[in-house]
């Protein structure tokens, strides 16, 4: 299925003045691929699609979106994506029709082509009824479909979804994950950003994970969490010397130990069985304990695994 | 060039769809029209000229001051009203009726014809504003006078010292001697000639021809204001960013903001001048396409003013302070010329 990359992103730096937004980053997307940049506000996410997207120009480094470079061919770019920017890019005083018609004359969607296309959308985001509506009249959730519309109108080859469900309801939420599941099956390669590890569980078949402008990790939510997310064990303590540390790593189910402040963060085996082996050398030095958690397999363990806080602080 | 348009067409949409907005685009110019217009022509003034009521109060009866009061009624913006006696025109005037009053003495034809000092009184109340111009009207008159009486008493102590007669008919002589001074006066014999160089079609001054490109460059910078404006609110909607990636040339986004602001500013001036001619009288000047060329030259600048702009503002500023109510842009398009004639 995944054959050719659409994008390729090699080395990316991006600084503003002394801060470094992208430090260093790459990685490819391959076509019918929907990839997941994951990470908490700040990791550079929003940075990476804005120079994918043609709207800032990277520090350094190589990008390319359809075969074509961000910086020396930015309108053949312009041609093959389509963006759903992070927040609401819409005219709160128009109708959704009056929104849908202007951009896509922005993105010259031939007139004729244009009006059915606008339908099509429309029903997709199940907004007809609401299409002579001003927009500035709409739940969030709305604004948010329609947000995805005009992203969708230019028929792009490559959609990039900027945490397209903060503030959403539920219900609007799922119609969003649908459609986009929809659209890949299409054959539409996505890159998507959010911070909640479950939706990038749910639909990306890649994932990449950032903090402060880095991939830590990059793979299928699945490997990640096989590799990463199981047996994760976080054991909270006053004080724990050496000695003591070396003994718990030589456990023979723990395959590391790592000491965050006054959390011991173990990655086992097995890790019920592990969790004998650990309490047995507690009791048996007489160390006390202040806290005890088995965390869940999933991508959200494998990122405090990873960087030692939590996602949504 | 089509995206232009649509950028223009899609603009002026919104407009239309901001009802407060739309509202005050009209309001605003009515607004501009109406205080200028009072500023220039007083309240209601329409175009008639400012009178002054004088009350005249003639103790003398005499030639002269018959002289006096023909002079004053030839006056320009002078009414003469000779109805009341000084005590009625003293309290006019304290009363704030009138600006001033003048009394001609009883003896002041005679003092004139025999030199004599005399003098015209001027009642004015304090603080006045036309008191002055009053005052220059009638010290004017005095002043004529003076040199009347001047040449009367060279003529008479001239006649004396030649002849050496005191017996003669003096008064014949200052009666005739007054009256060829006085047509002298009229018709004098050193008179001044004006001489005009240079473009003699444009020989008659109109201060309109001073106002209207003042404030066609004013109307100009409303017109980059709005421009600026209407982009700032793009970047607060979010817009700016999705149009900034859509393939569209930059001069299509700034040029159709341009062009909207400055349709909406032209059709701004034309309805404000539409309400002044109504109202105001305002005179729209002879030729209506030589005051449209003297409009559109500076407004030509708009695309420079606007790049230099664009130049300064692209620069991937990640920080958007705008103030919001400067984004639809009331512009005060000015009041060209709310001239009263």
């Amino acid at each position: 299925m995944m054959n050719e990359s659409v994008v390729v992103v090699q080395g990316l730096v991006k600084r503003y003045g002394d801060v470094v937004a992208v430090d260093d980053i790459s990685f490819e997307i391959q076509e019918r691929e929907i990839f997941g940049l994951l990470g908490p506000n700040g990791a550079g996410k929003t940075t990476t699609i804005n120079v994918l997207c043609t709207y800032t120009e990277p520090t350094a480094g190589q990008v390319a979106v359809g075969g074509h470079s961000v910086t020396a061919e930015p309108e053949a770019v312009k041609r093959t994506i389509g963006v759903v920017p992070q927040d609401i890019a819409l005219y709160p005083d128009l109708n959704a029709l009056e929104n849908l018609r202007f951009f896509g004359r922005m993105y010259d969607v031939p007139k004729a082509k244009l009006e059915a296309r606008i339908g099509e959308l429309l029903e997709l985001e199940g907004l007809e009824e609401h299409a002579r509506r001003r927009v500035e009249h709409y739940s969030g959730g709305m604004k948010r479909r329609l947000n995805l519309a005009v992203g969708l109108l230019s028929e792009p080859r490559f959609l990039m979804l900027d945490e397209p469900t903060v503030g959403v309801d539920p219900q609007s939420r799922n119609a969003i994950f649908e459609n986009i599941q929809a659209l890949n099956r299409q054959g539409l390669t996505i890159l998507y950003t959010t911070h909640y590890m479950e939706e990038a569980e749910l639909l990306c078949h890649r994932v990449a994970i950032m903090d402060e402008g880095r991939i830590i990790a990059l793979d299928s939510p699945q490997n990640l969490i096989n590799t990463l997310g199981t047996g994760i064990i976080h054991i909270g303590v006053k004080d724990v010397d050496e000695e003591m540390l070396a003994r718990l790593q030589a456990l023979p189910r723990v395959k590391a130990v790592a000491r965050r402040d006054d959390i011991l963060a173990f990655e086992t085996v097995d890790a019920q069985r592990a969790l004998l082996d650990i309490i047995g050398l507690f009791n048996e030095t007489d160390t006390p304990m202040t806290s005890l958690e088995i965390l869940e397999p999933n991508l959200e363990s494998v990122f405090i695994q990873l960087t030692g806080k939590q996602l949504r602080d | 060039m089509k995206k232009l348009f649509h950028i223009t067409l899609n603009e002026l949409l919104l407009l239309r769809k901001d009802k407060m907005a739309a509202i005050w685009m009209i309001i605003l110019p009515l607004a501009m029209t109406t205080i200028m217009g009072m500023v220039f022509s007083g309240f209601g003034g329409g175009s008639e000229a400012v009178v002054i009521d004088l009350p005249v109060v003639d103790h003398d009866g005499g030639e002269m001051a018959t002289m006096v009061l023909d002079i004053l009624s030839q006056t320009e913006n002078l009414q003469v009203e000779t109805a009341y006696d000084e005590e009625t025109a003293c309290q006019l005037v304290s009363d704030g009726k009138r600006a001033g009053a003048v009394v001609i003495p009883s003896d002041f034809s005679a003092a004139i014809l025999s030199g004599q000092p005399t003098a015209l009184e001027l009642i004015v109340a304090p603080g006045g504003q036309t008191a002055p111009l009053l005052e220059g009207m009638v010290r004017g008159v005095t002043s004529g006078f003076s040199n009347v009486q001047t040449t009367v008493e060279l003529a008479i102590s001239e006649v004396q010292r030649a002849t050496g007669s005191y017996d003669l008919d003096y008064e014949g002589i200052a009666n005739r001697v007054v009256a060829t001074t006085l047509e002298r006066l009229e018709d004098p014999l050193v008179q001044t000639q004006i001489t005009t160089v240079g473009n003699t079609e444009e020989e008659e001054f109109d201060i309109f021809d001073q106002v209207v490109p003042g404030y066609a460059v004013m109307f100009a910078m409303f017109g980059v204001l709005g421009g600026a404006g209407a982009i700032l609110e793009e970047k607060e909607r979010g817009t700016f960013k999705r149009l900034l990636i859509a393939p569209l040339p930059k001069y299509a986004l700034l040029g159709g903001k341009l062009v909207a602001q400055f349709l909406l500013g032209v059709a701004q001036i034309a309805l404000m001048f539409v309400f002044g001619a109504l109202l105001f009288h305002v005179s729209l000047g002879d030729s209506i396409l030589g005051w449209c060329s003297s409009r559109w030259r500076p407004a030509g600048l708009l695309p420079v003013w606007g790049c230099c702009w664009w130049r300064s503002s692209n620069r991937e500023s990640r920080s958007t302070p705008s103030p919001h109510w400067s984004s639809w842009a009331p512009q005060p398009s000015a009041a060209p010329g709310t001239r009263c004639s």
